[in-house]
C-alpha cells in the first residue's frame, strides 16, 4: 500500500472513531416518527401517542419464542404505569405469511397493549431492528432513553427502572407494588 | 494463522465505511442545532474461525440513517470476507465489500418519495413482496423510485424498480417492476384495496450479454383484497391473477392465480384461527404469499418446515387457542396441503401447553406430527419438546429445554434427533448457555455436537457473544424462506451495537 493510501485509511479510521465517540457521548437519540395500522386497521402515529406520555416500542414476531416470553413482563410494566400515561406499542414484524396469526395470538394471551403491524418492516428498519425482540423506551420528547435487543429475564427490571425514572414524582394511581421498580 | 487472517479481514472490512460515516456525520453532527435532526445506526459483525476446515470468515454490516426535517438519507455497508474461497458459510459465492443499499427520501405531510433502494409489500404478498431477511441472505430490495400518499382516507403507493436474482455463478436474472396499490376504508368495518404490477425479467450472463434462452419474460399481476371486522370475527381475503408472455418464445407463456383467505374468531380469550390457500402457476421471485403452514417456536419443529409449491397447491390451516384456568394456556391445530389433482402433499398436527407451576417455575410442552409426501412415499416427523424456566432463590434465572424427534425417511431410514440446552441468567447482563445436539442418523458423519456460549451486554445496547464448540447446522426457516446452515466447529465472535 502507498504512503498516501495508508494515510487515507488512518484518517478515515480516525473519522470513524471520532464519530462513534461523539454518538456515544451524545447518548440520547431521537426516535424516528412513524405511523402503522393496528389490528383493527386504524392508523396510530408515534408522535400522537407520545403526546399522552412515554411509549415502549417492542418489536416482535409470532415465530419468536423469546418475544412471546417477554410479553407478561411488558404487560406488568404497562399495568403499573398506564394510569400515568405509559403506552406499549407492540410492533409485529410478521410478514404477510404469518401476520394473520397476530390477532389470534394476542387475544388468546389476554394482552392489552396496542399491537401494530409492520409487514414490510419499514419501521423496524428505521429502528435498525437486526433481530427480535428489540425494546425501545421513548420519553415524551421523543428521545430514546433505553433500548435493548434480545430477551433476558433481567431486562424487564432495567426497563421498569427506566420507566420509573420518567416519573420522578412517582405514579400515584399505579396499582399496589407499582414503585418496586425504583428499588 | 487465524490472527493474521483476522487482522487482514478486519482491515479490509473497516477500510470503506469511514467514508460513508464521515459524509453522513458531517451532515448529522453539524445539524445538531436543529430540533428535528436525528441520526441512528447499527453495527453487527460476526467472525467465525472454523478449526475443522482451517478457514475463517468475517461478516460485518453497518447501517446508518440520518434525517433533517423532511429529508432522510441512509446507507447499508456490508463486508463479507473469506480466508478461503471454498469456505463460504453464508453461501453467497464470494467475498463482498460493497455499499449494499443507499437511499434518500423526502416526506412532507401525507406525501413521501424515496429514491434508491426500497422494500414494498402489496397486500399479503400475492402481487408484490420485496423484503430482506438478513439471517437467510434473502434480499429482494428494489432500486428505483417509491412514492406514497394519503389522500383523505385513501392510501396510494406507486413504485418502479429493479432487482437482481442470482441464478448461478455466471448467470443473473434482472427483474424490472412497476406497480401501484390503492387501499381505502369503504365502511367502518370494511377496508378494500387493489394492486397492479407489471414485471419483466431479463437473464444475463456474467459478461453482461443477454442469455439466449428464455431471455425475456413479461407479465402482469392484478390483485384485489379486503379486510373486515365484525365484532369477534375478523376476515381477510386476497385474490390475484397473473398473465405473461415471452416475446422470444410464445410457448413459454404463463397464466396463473392465487387466493388467500384467513379468519379469526374471538370468544373471550378463546380464539379460533383459520387460513385457506389456492395457488396455481403463481411462483415468482417477487411474490411471497402465506404458506398456511405453522412456523414453530422449537428448533426441530422448524427444521422440518414444509416448503410450499406456489405452482400447484391448495390447503388450509386451523388453530385454536385457549387459557385453561389461571396458570395454563393451550394451543392446538392442523394443516394440510394438496396438489390440484387431489394428491396429498403434506399434513401436520400440533399442540402446545404452557403451565406455570408457581410464580417462579414456568413450563412449556409441545408436540407435532407431520408427513410430507413425494411420489407415493412420505417422510414422517414425530417431535416432542419441553421447556422449563426457574427463578432461583438468588433471583437469578435458569432455563432448561429438551427436544426430540423420530424421523422416518425412505431415503435414509429411521433415526432420532435430540437437542438439550441449559441457559443461566445471573442477572448481570451476562448469559451463559450450553447446547448439545445428537443424532442416530447413519447419514451423518458426527453423532454429537456441543457448543458453549456467553452473551454479555458490555454497555447499554452493545452486546458481545462468544461461542465455542461444534454446531450441527441444518435447515433454518423464517417467513417461509429456508436455507441450510452449514455445520461448524470452532469459535465465533459476534458484536452488535446500536447508536
Amino acid at each position: 500500500m502507498t504512503h498516501a493510501g495508508r494515510a487515507f485509511r488512518l484518517a478515515a479510521l480516525a473519522g470513524l472513531i471520532i464519530l462513534a465517540a461523539s454518538f456515544a457521548l451524545s447518548a440520547k437519540t431521537k426516535a424516528p416518527d412513524f405511523a402503522l395500522p393496528n389490528l383493527e386497521g386504524q392508523e396510530m402515529k408515534l408522535s400522537e401517542v407520545l403526546a399522552g406520555g412515554p411509549v415502549i416500542v417492542d418489536f416482535w414476531a409470532t415465530w419468536c419464542k423469546p418475544c412471546i416470553k417477554a410479553f407478561p413482563e411488558l404487560q406488568e410494566i404497562l399495568n403499573r404505569y398506564s394510569s400515568c400515561g405509559l403506552r406499549v406499542l407492540a410492533v409485529s414484524i410478521d410478514g404477510p405469511r404469518s401476520s394473520s396469526r397476530v390477532k389470534s395470538l394476542i387475544a388468546s394471551k389476554g394482552n392489552t397493549f396496542d399491537v401494530l403491524l409492520d409487514p414490510s418492516q419499514k419501521v423496524a428498519r428505521k429502528f435498525h431492528v437486526t433481530s427480535v425482540p428489540r425494546t425501545v423506551l421513548i420519553d415524551r420528547d421523543g428521545t430514546v432513553v433505553y433500548a435493548v435487543t434480545g430477551y433476558r429475564p433481567t431486562n424487564h427490571k432495567q426497563l421498569a427502572a427506566a420507566v420509573s425514572g420518567l416519573f420522578p414524582e412517582g405514579c400515584p394511581d399505579a396499582p399496589e407494588g407499582g414503585e418496586e421498580a425504583r428499588e | 494463522m487465524l490472527p493474521r487472517v483476522g487482522r487482514k479481514l478486519v482491515s479490509r472490512c473497516w477500510s470503506a465505511p469511514p467514508l460513508i460515516v464521515a459524509a453522513l456525520s458531517v451532515a448529522a453532527q453539524s445539524a445538531c442545532a436543529y430540533d428535528d435532526v436525528w441520526a441512528s445506526g447499527a453495527l453487527t459483525s460476526d467472525y467465525r474461525a472454523d478449526t475443522g476446515r482451517e478457514a475463517s470468515a468475517f461478516d460485518c454490516r453497518l447501517e446508518i440513517d440520518a434525517g433533517v426535517g423532511p429529508l432522510g438519507v441512509g446507507v447499508v455497508y456490508r463486508a463479507y470476507q473469506l480466508s478461503d474461497p471454498g469456505y463460504d458459510p453464508a453461501d453467497i459465492g464470494a467475498s463482498v465489500s460493497e455499499i449494499k443499499r443507499r437511499y434518500a427520501e423526502l416526506a412532507h405531510g401525507a406525501l413521501s418519495a424515496r429514491a434508491g433502494h426500497f422494500f414494498s409489500t402489496f397486500g399479503h404478498g400475492l402481487t408484490l413482496r420485496s423484503y430482506e431477511d438478513v439471517d437467510l441472505e434473502h434480499d429482494t430490495a428494489l432500486d428505483g423510485l417509491l412514492a406514497e400518499a394519503r389522500l383523505g382516507d385513501v392510501d396510494v403507493v406507486g413504485l418502479s424498480g429493479v432487482t437482481t436474482e442470482p441464478l448461478s455463478a455466471v448467470r443473473d436474472r434482472e427483474h424490472t417492476v412497476g406497480g401501484a396499490q390503492v387501499r381505502a376504508p369503504l365502511l367502518g368495518w370494511l377496508t378494500a384495496g387493489a394492486s397492479a404490477v407489471r414485471r419483466s425479467r431479463l437473464d444475463r450472463l456474467e459478461e453482461g450479454a443477454v442469455a439466449e434462452v428464455d431471455a425475456r419474460f413479461e407479465e402482469s399481476a392484478f390483485g384485489v383484497e379486503m379486510d373486515a371486522w365484525a365484532g369477534p370475527l375478523t376476515l381477510t381475503a386476497e385474490y390475484a391473477r397473473r398473465s405473461g408472455e415471452n416475446p422470444a418464445d410464445d410457448l413459454d407463456s404463463m397464466n396463473g392465480h392465487g387466493f388467500y383467505g384467513a379468519s379469526t374468531l374471538e370468544l373471550g380469550r378463546f380464539t379460533l384461527f383459520g387460513e385457506f390457500k389456492d395457488y396455481e402457476d403463481f411462483d415468482h421471485y417477487l411474490v411471497n404469499p402465506p404458506t398456511c403452514v405453522r412456523e414453530h417456536l422449537w428448533t426441530l419443529m422448524n427444521r422440518a418446515t414444509y416448503e410450499i409449491d406456489l405452482d400447484d397447491e391448495r390447503g388450509f390451516l386451523v388453530e385454536g387457542s385457549t387459557p385453561l384456568g389461571e396458570s395454563s394456556h393451550m394451543t392446538g391445530g392442523a394443516s394440510e396441503a394438496r396438489l390440484h389433482d387431489g394428491t396429498l402433499s403434506h399434513w401436520e398436527m400440533f399442540t402446545k401447553l404452557e403451565h406455570y407451576l408457581s410464580d417462579d417455575v414456568g413450563t412449556r410442552l409441545g408436540a407435532s406430527w407431520s408427513r410430507e409426501y413425494d411420489r407415493g412415499k412420505f417422510v414422517e416427523h414425530m417431535i416432542g419438546a419441553f421447556d422449563v424456566d426457574v427463578e432461583l432463590k438468588s433471583g437469578d434465572m435458569a432455563e432448561l429445554s429438551f427436544e426430540g424427534q423420530l424421523v422416518d425417511d425412505p431415503a435414509t431410514g429411521e433415526y432420532e434427533d435430540y437437542i438439550a440446552a441449559l441457559t443461566f441468567y445471573p442477572g448481570t447482563g451476562i448469559t451463559f448457555s450450553v447446547l448439545v445436539e445428537a443424532t442416530t442418523s447413519e447419514a451423518s458423519d458426527r453423532d454429537v455436537w456441543s457448543v458453549a456460549q456467553v452473551r454479555a451486554l458490555v454497555q447499554d445496547d452493545t452486546e458481545v457473544t462468544v461461542s465455542l464448540g461444534t454446531e450441527r447446522g441444518g435447515k433454518k426457516c423464517s417467513g417461509g424462506v429456508c436455507y441450510v446452515e452449514p455445520e461448524f466447529e470452532g469459535i465465533r465472535l459476534k458484536l452488535a451495537t446500536f447508536f
